[in-house]
């Protein structure tokens, strides 16, 4: 097995910023083959394969690799199953294997720590010497910019600037690991977690506002109760959703720039003729967005199958990306977990709007100057205000509204 | 009175065009089609040569390396040009001519590796050392045809320059010198279009570089650069004429690839040049010329390239494998002979066990 390591590829490039990987871990790889794109500060260069063979992959993407550092392994496949996977703290390569196959990276990592401990000789002028003692300067601490390390006269001028200046204002974490050090754990976010916390990021760049409103749900009930039996005949568990998305479909038909994204660069809406149903599902291990593609051309027994179907696969973790991308809508059934009252939903990225359905209560509602017991289902809209104002929003509520309301509607999907 | 005190020009040499069509009647008559296959051969060589030095150095088994891909004609043409009893000057970039020479392989592996026990064997091929320091390298041409008119041998100094080493006084001190003397001193200026980061228009305010002859009273000539049958015409012919003087032999080419493996030559020019020059490709032509005459195919395309992968894998492994790089040579090659601050230093290194495995 040969280990990849990276090399000074320039004249005195010390370290390099790995761009891009060209091969995918587990890859078979030739002999001069170029696998990885690694950027130095003098040019961005492919790195090839020594050897062909089976590759293992140790440095992450859009990371910092330091000369010496290994890049990759190569070998037979039986090899390869050999080498432990790279652990969560990227670039660092004495951290990405254990065991045996460890050795060598330590030791080039341990080569290049020594170094500057046994180059501690401090070399300058007596000139700028005396100049750091008349600024009050610890040379010994000053990192030196000229040929071989040698510190000049504007090393101690920057010095002595440096600490004329505040210190600045100390991270949070910093301070929490001062000051409670043992009371606190760091725990890495999953990756799934970290691609929440990216699409939350990118949804916050939307300027959004909300809309909220009740629906009288009592027909959609009674409606969902009497299907029930029929449904389950075909093996179908019917709840009201698959309703809820039809209704939505025909909301989105009246109102098209919902069902929309905003180009910023050109400053145009991309309206959607499609209707893709993002619906948002809390898997194992964080939240995930499951697609109902072409979910005007379903039946509502087929949107109920085919949310069954995914549901299944969040939970088995077999969903592809492909399931769960491309959505021109989005619902975020919060009335599943069973709890709530309204809440304003995160837009995914980068539809306009999300609807956000929550718990049926059993709610006084007035009939004819009457009060009634009914089921009642709040909602609540975020909108990009970009794209659509307040006005357009409360439109789209009021045709939700309609046709969840409209028990002849209900009865043309049953 | 107003007359001319001089007037000149300069002629353009090109026998093969980008499409593999040849002036039949620019053909040198020695200049068989066996010779163009074997011309063909070299320089597919030499390409593969250098893609597999720039992998070994992109990996850290190769030191700094600059690339020739794009100049094949140039070097081959001129190379096999010369007769064996002809010497020649480097800069750091001949590779070519190195291999048309039978430099063998594992010295040029070596020497890019960065150990000068590579540069054993050079007397041999008569070369002189790679020349890194721009135009350096040309007083030294000089100086060895002067020493061959002096000896009155029958041999005669190929010398290479690139564009840049065109604006170095060097060049024009070797140049005029081998002018006033008529020394049997060919100039090759391998004018690749850029030196580094310099623009080829940055060098001189002159139209061609093969004018400068003129200044210096020699012959002059400017080649299709990627015409390998120019080249071998121009510089056979100035071989031929080398006992009467100098020639300066502007083969105008272009470096496809980066100075040296430690820049990045996307960011000073454009792609649309560097596309422009693909089309004038320096082997695509011959290999026309050689398909339309039956003379090759892609069968003997494939086994040639099999046959120069595994002759230089073999020469890398053997180099890699049996090659022991001795720390104390560093000292040498420095002076003629050992200072005694050099000796105290190795001495040190010594007691110290330095280099202790």
């Amino acid at each position: 097995m040969k280990e990849v390591k990276f090399a000074d590829v320039g004249e005195g490039i010390t370290e390099g910023h790995i761009q891009k990987w060209l091969v995918a871990d587990g890859d078979t790889v030739k002999s001069d083959q170029a696998i990885v794109q690694i950027e130095t500060d003098k040019a961005v260069v492919n790195i090839p394969a020594p050897q062909s063979g089976t590759i293992k992959r140790i440095a992450k993407e859009d990371t910092d690799v330091k000369v010496g550092d290994t890049l990759a392994f190569i070998g037979t496949p039986e090899e390869i199953n050999g080498v432990k996977n790279a652990g969560a703290s990227a670039g660092v390569s004495q951290q990405a294997h254990e065991g045996q196959t460890a050795a060598p990276a330590q030791k080039a990592q341990a080569a290049v720590e020594q170094k500057p401990a046994m180059e501690k000789e401090i070399i300058a002028t007596p000139a700028v010497r005396k100049l750091a003692r008349d600024l009050n300067v610890d040379i010994s601490k000053v990192q030196g910019t000229g040929p071989g390390g040698r510190i000049l006269e504007n090393d101690i001028r920057a010095a002595a600037a440096k600490q004329s200046q505040p210190k600045p204002t100390p991270k949070f974490s910093e301070v929490l690991e001062e000051q409670h050090s043992e009371e606190i754990e760091r725990v890495p976010l999953s990756q799934t977690r970290k691609a929440i916390a990216k699409n939350m990021e990118a949804s916050w760049t939307i300027p959004r506002a909300s809309h909220m409103d009740l629906i009288n749900a009592t027909a959609l009930w009674d409606m969902v109760q009497r299907e029930k039996p029929k449904a389950e005949k075909l093996g179908v568990k019917l709840t009201v959703l698959p309703f809820i998305i039809k209704a939505t479909i025909e909301a989105l038909k009246e109102n098209p720039h919902f069902n929309a994204s905003y180009d910023h660069e050109t400053q145009e809406i991309i309206v959607k003729k499609y209707y893709n149903i993002g619906l948002a599902a809390e898997a194992q291990d964080g939240l995930k967005v499951i697609v109902i593609k072409g979910a005007d051309k379903k039946s509502i027994i087929e949107i109920a199958s085919e949310i069954e179907a995914l549901h299944k696969k969040i939970l088995d973790q077999t969903i592809s990306i492909d399931e769960m991308r491309d959505s021109t809508f989005t619902i975020t059934n919060i009335g599943s977990l069973g709890g709530g009252y309204l809440s304003v939903p995160m837009i995914n990225y980068p539809d306009v709007a999300i609807l956000g359905i929550h718990l049926i209560r059993d709610m006084p509602v007035v009939d004819n100057g009457m009060i009634k017991v009914g089921k009642v289902l709040p909602f609540s809209l975020s909108f990009d205000h970009r794209v659509v104002d307040g006005a357009e929003a409360v439109k789209f509520g009021n045709a939700l509204i309609k046709y969840l309301e409209d028990p002849d509607f209900l009865e043309m999907l049953g | 009175m107003l007359g001319k005190a001089f007037e000149g020009s300069i002629d353009y040499l090109q026998i093969m065009d980008e499409n593999g069509n040849v002036d039949k009647s620019l053909v040198p008559p020695d200049l068989s089609d066996d010779k163009i296959v074997e011309m063909y051969r070299n320089m597919c060589f030499a390409r593969t040569l250098d893609a597999k030095m720039l992998s070994l150095q992109r990996e850290g088994r190769a030191a700094t390396y600059a690339p020739l891909v794009g100049e094949e004609a140039t070097q081959i043409g001129s190379a096999m040009a010369m007769r064996s009893n002809d010497y020649f000057v480097p800069n750091f970039r001949q590779h070519g001519v190195f291999l048309v020479r039978g430099y063998p392989l594992e010295n040029f592996i070596t020497y890019w590796k960065g150990f000068e026990d590579g540069s054993r064997g050079l007397k041999e091929i008569k070369s002189l050392d790679v020349a890194v320091p721009v135009g350096t390298q040309m007083p030294h041409a000089a100086g060895l045809a002067f020493a061959m008119k002096y000896k009155g041998a029958d041999s005669a100094v190929v010398s290479y320059v690139g564009d840049g080493g065109t604006s170095e006084g060097d060049f024009y001190e070797a140049m005029n010198f081998a002018g006033v003397y008529k020394l049997p001193l060919v100039i090759i200026i391998e004018n690749n279009q850029w030196a580094i980061s310099v623009p080829r228009k940055k060098q001189t305010a002159a139209e061609t570089l093969a004018q400068k002859a003129i200044a210096a009273g020699i012959k002059g000539i400017q080649v299709d650069g990627n015409d390998v049958i120019a080249v071998y015409k121009a510089t056979k012919d100035a071989l031929a004429n080398a006992k009467d003087g100098p020639t300066l032999i502007e083969c105008v080419t272009y470096r496809m690839s980066m100075h040296t493996t430690s820049d990045d030559p996307t960011k000073y020019r454009s792609e649309e040049e560097v596309n422009a020059w693909k089309a004038k490709d320096p082997i695509k032509r011959v290999k026309l010329y050689l398909m339309g005459k039956n003379l090759w195919n892609d069968e003997l395309e494939s086994k040639m390239n099999a046959e120069h992968e595994s002759a230089i894998d073999a020469a890398v492994e053997k180099v890699e494998k049996e090659f022991k790089p001795d720390p104390k040579s560093m000292y040498k090659n420095i002076y003629s002979f050992m200072p005694d601050v050099l000796n105290n230093e190795l001495n040190d290194a010594l007691s110290e066990n330095f280099w202790k495995e």
